[in-house]
């Protein structure tokens, strides 16, 4: 049972269209990593699927359209978070908790801005926040109603390395211990590609594929890097034995084989003829060319 | 007729408050309805009131309580598969040597070599045999619905017997067990397989990670077998008495590590408890029973 | 709906709006019943008399008035002056206009009461002292009854009305401003809840601001050592004051629609310094009639119904509210009636655009 599932979406804004024909699944327990330019319609995807803005075509079912209550289950943090200027953090949190009607109201704000590291910032009103605190605050006010999915657009804009570092590792933490699913969009793929379990990149508002971690790695681990005594009479050898395979010297002696070829039989052939094997590994390519290569719109990459 | 309008009007209110009390109860029927198990969302109230709130409160606490213990069931179904798979990989290593050095003396023209070879694939197959050994042991010893024959048994005679059973390996490495009971008589609660069993893998451990021999003391309703040990900074007292856990972490020495785990269980079994203590190169194990 | 209204409360408590307002009420109602204080206080009235004359001496100097009659010639100028002040002042009385400053007195009472001063004592001008106006001032210190106290303090000049739209307009556009409405459940049932949650509590803020005012000015009027020639019950002040809460809840509802349509403070603000006041209503209110008079004499009935005239109509204080005395043309109908037909009326509308128009918008 998918937690979202988006059929044929599609958004116009006075006549352009900002997102058309798009699709989305994303299962329980994923941290999904949604990628795209800036511009090809990922903020408006988000506001669609969390209830924002009205889409004029297609659907978005969530949680397999179970409770009509499923708002509640979604903690989102899209573009400006919604704070209050004039009221301290703790007051911010208390405001959406009381309009929530949690109980228990005063311990969970506490625990909640605990969560996102910002329980020292006493009597400070909000408008004083940096940019990373007040992202953080609105961390907070998605996390306030114990959600079973987190959409964040852009988390990681205008914080710092160890508040990227802090955000990821609590994102990582909800995932685990609570089963929180979580849509993170982004264009700093190396963020992405630390902590998410699956894909999907979004081209001119179409979703252009969608795959997971595993299937990435597969995809963009194409090479075997082989490094020998005689680099050179290895390199005549083997090009030999496999005409099919793409070959590429290094100056530290490596050889670097792309193409159609057989781990199994480049180390075989390298026994038979008494080479000296140094270096055997698969080198995988850079993952954020592959994703360019996609967010331009290309399908076979 | 002022009277009879504010009456009225009160009437009216107690009728709207009860209609309101009535649907705010409906509403919380329905979400516990349709409250998926494995959600995080909790009840929350829209009426205010000591009862309602109250009520959520309690309700959250059931769903917290069960959620934990959904989680805890997963975690140690996690650890038991990950346990599983190091038990392959244990087993996996004497296998494939084994097979390793048939394959080399089945290739091997020169005849000392080739029975130097199996011979090293047979040494391979009985450490496969004895970790196999080990885990059935470890089944035999959690199986909850085990019956242990619970009677007074004197612990020395039971004690000696196992120490007289691992004499040759005492003799082999020139050591005499140190054995020291406040009272010899003294006598437990227990089922004396388990009690034997107990004793045999605490002194097994001894002899294949000790130093030096082990000493055995007895005093009021505790006995303590301690030894001297190599390396006390390798040993985690907290883990010591996981499945699976061994002081070497390379996994290379023998023994799945299941000894003491089978200790630990059988002694929670008979109501005993087990600690464990490294202190100034010795390492001790104490076991208590009850009065 | 209690959650968001507990929600909106806690905001406003914590936050710096609400208490400056409520600062401001306070500020200005002393600020307003000093000033008529002093107005009536017996030394001002003297020193008018005396500035009236050194006017009459100023024209005796400079031969402006007429050499023959020392003691006529000498009255002249000063029953002018007063005179002019006394007519004046009748105006300012017979119309109850709204677009009048808010408290509704008028310094030209004090011409009035130095005229009249003059006859009682039948001195002259010089000689007149502090003393003489101590009837005066106690006579301009007295109301007719408290709700006309009320009344002409804050409720038909639009005060009570005005602070209600006012933290109509800043707090409801706050919520789309800084996109806190986004953080709450906005779908369709969420979307009513929240419409409806915002309009009751604009009824509080209305009652708030009704009763805050109407204490600050009973408080402080009493201070300053006025009384009432008549006395309401305590029925006739509740129910009064029920009235007025229920125009200026009108008014904070039209408001809350202004800025729900617009998604602009600044709109709801405008609105609320123009209509809320009475303002723009008085003036529709005058041209209904001019056009009543000329054109289409059915348009005269409607103006005793808009909201602005019903606003003023308050002026009239309570016994009078429900008994029928007639303020414009074609109403046969109590005033008291017409303000809470007109209330409710403009409430509900306010309700129905909210809940079939506005409820397709995005947050």
């Amino acid at each position: 049972m998918a937690v979202i599932e988006a059929r044929g979406l599609a958004k116009t804004y006075g006549g352009r269209r900002v997102v058309s024909d798009f699709a989305m699944t994303v299962s329980p327990g994923d941290i999904y990593g949604f990628v795209g330019k800036n511009g090809a319609g990922k903020t408006t995807v988000m506001k669609m699927i969390c209830g924002e803005v009205t889409p004029t075509a297609g659907e978005v079912v969530l949680f397999g359209g179970a409770s009509e209550g499923g708002a509640r289950r979604i903690g989102v943090l899209i573009e400006q978070p919604g704070l209050l200027p004039g009221l301290t953090a703790y007051e911010n949190v208390m405001a959406k908790a009381l309009a929530f009607g949690l109980v228990d109201a005063k311990e969970r704000c506490a625990e909640v801005l605990r969560l996102v590291g910002l329980d020292g910032t006493g009597r400070k009103k909000a408008k004083g926040f940096s940019l990373g605190m007040k992202q953080r605050l609105g961390l907070a006010l998605a996390l306030l109603g114990n959600p079973d999915v987190l959409l964040l657009d852009e988390p990681f804009n205008g914080l710092d390395p160890e508040g990227t570092r802090a955000l990821r590792n609590l994102i990582v933490r909800l995932n685990e211990t609570l089963g929180v699913t979580v849509v993170v969009s982004s264009h700093v793929l190396d963020q992405l590609d630390r902590f998410a379990t699956r894909y999907g990149v979004i081209a001119n508002g179409h979703m252009v594929r969608q795959m997971t971690a595993e299937e990435v790695a597969a995809e963009c681990a194409t090479s075997l890097r082989v490094r020998t005594a005689d680099a050179a009479r290895d390199l005549a050898l083997l090009e030999e034995a496999f005409p099919a395979a793409r070959f590429t010297a290094y100056p530290d002696g490596s050889l670097v084989v792309g193409g159609v070829y057989d781990a199994e039989n480049i180390a075989r052939t390298l026994r038979d003829n008494g080479a000296v094997v140094l270096e055997f590994s698969q080198e995988t390519r850079d993952i954020e060319d592959y994703f360019v290569a996609l967010m331009e719109g290309g399908r076979h990459v | 007729m002022a009277l009879a309008i504010c009456l009225g009007g009160l009437a009216v209110c107690a009728f709207v408050v009860l209609w309101l009390y009535g649907r705010e109860l409906c509403r919380m029927a329905r979400w516990l309805r349709h409250h998926n198990a494995t959600s995080n969302e909790r009840l929350a109230t829209e009426m205010p009131g000591p009862g309602f709130t109250a009520m959520a409160r309690a309700v959250n606490g059931a769903l917290d309580a069960a959620a934990a213990r959904q989680r805890q069931a997963a975690a140690e179904q996690r650890q038991f598969q990950s346990d599983l798979a190091s038990l392959s990989h244990d087993i996996r290593t004497p296998l494939m040597g084994a097979k390793g050095y048939v394959s080399l003396a089945a290739d091997e023209p020169d005849a000392a070599r080739r029975a130097h070879y199996l011979q090293a694939a047979e040494a391979r197959l009985g450490d496969m045999e004895g970790l196999l050994n080990s885990l059935f042991a470890y089944v035999q010893a959690v199986d909850a619905e085990r019956e242990l024959d619970v009677r007074p048994v004197a612990v020395l005679p039971v004690l000696v017997d196992v120490l007289m059973g691992q004499y040759p390996a005492f003799e082999a490495r020139g050591w005499e067990p140190q054995v020291r009971f406040e009272n010899e008589a003294f006598t437990v609660e227990a089922d004396p397989d388990a009690l034997a069993r107990i004793c045999e893998n605490l002194v097994g451990n001894a002899l294949r990670h000790g130093t030096e021999a082990p000493a055995i003391i007895q005093r009021g309703r505790t006995i303590t077998f301690a030894n001297a040990v190599a390396d006390e900074a390798e040993i985690d007292v907290g883990r010591l008495f996981d499945r699976f856990y061994r002081a070497d972490p390379t996994r290379t020495s023998a023994g799945a590590g299941l000894g003491l785990a089978v200790v630990a269980s059988l002694a929670e079994a008979m109501g005993a408890t087990c600690a464990a203590e490294v202190q100034n190169g010795r390492f001790a194990i104490a076991l208590t029973f009850p009065a | 709906m209690f959650n968001l209204l507990k929600s909106d409360l806690y905001r406003l408590v914590h936050g710096k709006m609400l208490w400056v307002m409520t600062a401001c009420v306070l500020g200005v109602s002393a600020l307003t019943v000093f000033a008529v204080a002093m107005v009536s206080s017996p030394e001002f009235l003297y020193a008018s008399s005396q500035s009236f004359e050194m006017a009459i001496d100023y024209v005796e100097d400079e031969g402006l008035g007429d050499s023959s009659g020392g003691e006529g010639s000498a009255a002249y100028p000063v029953e002018n002056v007063v005179g002019a002040a006394g007519e004046e002042s009748e105006e300012g009385a017979a119309s109850v206009n709204a677009s009048e400053a808010e408290t509704g007195f008028d310094d030209d009472d004090a011409g009035v009461a130095v005229a009249q001063t003059l006859e009682a004592t039948g001195k002259s001008a010089a000689d007149l002292t502090v003393a003489d106006f101590e009837d005066a001032s106690r006579d301009m210190r007295t109301f007719a009854s408290p709700t006309d106290m009320l009344g002409d303090a804050m409720l038909s000049g639009g005060f009570a009305s005005l602070l209600t739209c006012l933290l109509v307009a800043l707090l409801f556009a706050s919520d789309f401003a800084t996109g806190f409405a986004r953080n709450l459940v906005m779908d369709r049932r969420g979307r009513l809840c929240y419409y409806g949650e915002k309009l009751l509590l604009t009824g509080m803020a209305a009652l708030y601001f009704v009763l805050l005012a109407a204490a600050a000015c009973t408080a402080f009027f009493a201070v300053a050592g006025f009384t009432y020639a008549a006395s309401n019950s305590v029925g006739e002040v509740a129910g009064y004051l029920g009235l007025g809460w229920l125009i200026a809840w009108a008014y904070g509802c039209l408001t809350a629609v202004v800025v729900w349509m617009t998604r602009s403070g600044g709109a709801g603000v405008a609105f609320a310094i123009v209509v809320g006041t009475g303002m723009l209503g008085a003036m529709l209110g005058q041209v209904l009639l001019i056009l009543a008079g000329g054109i289409a004499p059915w348009l005269g009935a409607v103006e005793p119904w808009l909201l602005a005239s019903c606003q003023g109509a308050l002026g009239l204080g309570m016994p009078d509210l429900m008994e029928g005395a007639l303020v414009g043309p074609g109403s046969s109908i109590l005033p008291a009636v017409r303000v809470v037909v007109a209330s409710v009326f403009w409430i509900a509308a306010s309700a129905a655009i909210s809940f079939a128009w506005l409820r397709k918008r995005d947050v």
